[in-house]
């Protein structure tokens, strides 16, 4: 690539990024072929994978970057604990949800085939959770200074509001009734029973 | 305090299906009433509930809580109007198991304004010599009596119980059910039960009954039974 500008490699990059977005938003994970992606961007497949090592890492990228952006400053702006967590949890999940269920299903089952290969791929999935969690266990502990909610096990209830999305992320997914304002419904309402439980509402 | 409901309707839509969770639901609820809402799984209860109780938004319709609109209020004005008024009981979320019960209580009495004394509470469902101990160690009664002492220990003007004795064998749930009926006679306190079981209702000064997201019969039961006098099934 050494002949290549910086700016031209940036451009190609950024164009893999675009149209295997698009691809994976429309024909799924598995029906998305790097040989596809390198043709509609005008590139040898074999110069793609000077760009990214796999498809799955194509799809990490396209997926983290600039689409989950987990800071929260003006979400802090509420007054009470489920209001702050939630819209805070929703603009996350927001961000996550765009893609049709079957994509999210889909990628989740390939994922686990590609652990085996690519545990750094794995990884780099899970820390979008691990930042998920520490993101609301610093909104929790700046909320208990602030007092808007009393002093209680912020690990716990972290773990609690997590495990509470998780599972509705999973009805979310196996359920095909189930539609996003639904989901995201779903959660709202639980928050406000867990910060009721920790007798912070 | 007494509720007002008028046209107080809930849809979820799912592409093109709507389902009614609620629909065109009027009714009054009389400050100091025990209230009995039965009605088969899915008939709308817990959406009623929680739309009642602001804990959820109705799509359209109007309720009121004495003075107050809830469906005019926003999230911050309901979460407050929540946290001064109301008690609730859920079938999940209720105990924090690393406290003990006098402990679990005090959570509930510090969202008070101005809460009845921990101890007293305790006596009035019958655990005060077990306030040391911990939900682990308690039956499955003791600890829903727990929870009933946490709700009401913040002097909540309604209770809101989703199914409180979902989870609990014939004389475990008469046991919960009594002391839910004593603190309604005792307080004063609007008490609105959701339950399957259609002998809790004559319990109540009233049964609502609902059927597909509509309320399909309102009956007033002159002679309310305590709870070891009515025929379980
Ligand atoms: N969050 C939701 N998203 C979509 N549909 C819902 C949601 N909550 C309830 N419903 C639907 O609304 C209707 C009423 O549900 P609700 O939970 O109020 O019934 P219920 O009488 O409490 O039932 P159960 O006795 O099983 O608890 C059902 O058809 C249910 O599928
Ligand atoms: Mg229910």
């Amino acid at each position: 690539m050494a002949r290549i500008s910086k700016e031209k490699q940036n451009e190609i990059r950024n164009k893999i990024l675009e149209v295997s977005k698009s691809s994976f938003e429309k024909n799924g994970y598995e029906e998305t072929s790097t040989k596809k992606i390198a043709q509609e961007v005008g590139i040898a497949e074999g110069t793609l994978f000077n760009y990214f090592e796999s498809k799955g890492e194509i799809f990490l990228e396209s997926f983290t970057k600039g689409i989950v952006d987990f800071s929260y400053d003006s979400e802090l702006k509420g007054e009470y604990a489920s209001e702050i967590l939630y819209n805070y949890t929703e603009k996350i999940l927001k961000k996550t949800i765009i893609f049709p269920k079957r994509l999210i299903t889909e990628l989740g089952i390939s994922m686990i085939k590609l652990a085996r290969k690519k545990p750094k791929l794995t990884k780099q999935l899970a820390e979008l959770d691990y930042q998920y969690i520490r993101n609301i266990e610093n909104i929790c502990i700046e909320l208990q200074e602030r007092k808007v909610i009393k002093e209680t096990d912020i690990k716990f209830l972290c773990e609690t509001l997590y495990s509470t999305i998780m599972y509705e992320l999973m009805m979310y997914l196996y359920e095909k009734e189930i539609t996003r304002t639904m989901f995201l419904g779903n959660i709202k309402l639980k928050f406000k029973k867990i910060l009721i439980m920790i007798g912070s509402e | 305090m007494g509720i007002k409901l008028e046209e107080v309707t809930k849809i979820y839509e799912s592409g093109e299906i709507k389902t009614y969770a609620c629909k065109n639901m009027n009714l009054e609820i009389k400050d100091g009433e025990f209230i009995v809402v039965l009605g088969p799984s899915g008939s709308g209860k817990s959406t009623m509930l929680n739309i009642i109780s602001g804990l959820d938004t109705p799509t359209s319709g109007k309720i009121s809580i004495d003075k107050d609109i809830i469906s005019d209020m926003n999230t911050k004005e309901l979460t407050k109007f929540r946290r001064n008024n109301l008690g609730f009981i859920f079938q999940q979320y209720n105990l924090l198991q690393t406290l003990n019960v006098a402990e679990n209580v005090e959570v509930g009495r510090e969202v008070g304004i101005d809460p009845f004394e921990i101890d007293e509470v305790l006596e009035q469902v019958g655990l005060l010599d077990q306030k040391h101990k911990y939900p682990y160690q308690l039956s499955g009664g003791e600890q829903q009596r727990v929870s009933i002492a946490r709700a009401v220990v913040k002097k909540p003007k309604i209770m809101f119980c989703d199914e409180p004795t979902g989870a609990l064998d014939e004389e475990t749930a008469k046991e919960v059910l009594s002391v839910l009926k004593k603190l309604n006679e005792v307080y004063k306190t609007t008490l609105i039960i959701i339950t399957h079981n259609p002998s809790i209702g004559m319990m109540a000064d009233r049964i609502i009954k609902l059927n597909s997201a509509e309320i399909v019969e309102v009956k007033e039961n002159k002679n309310r039974l305590s709870a070891y006098e009515i025929n379980w099934n």
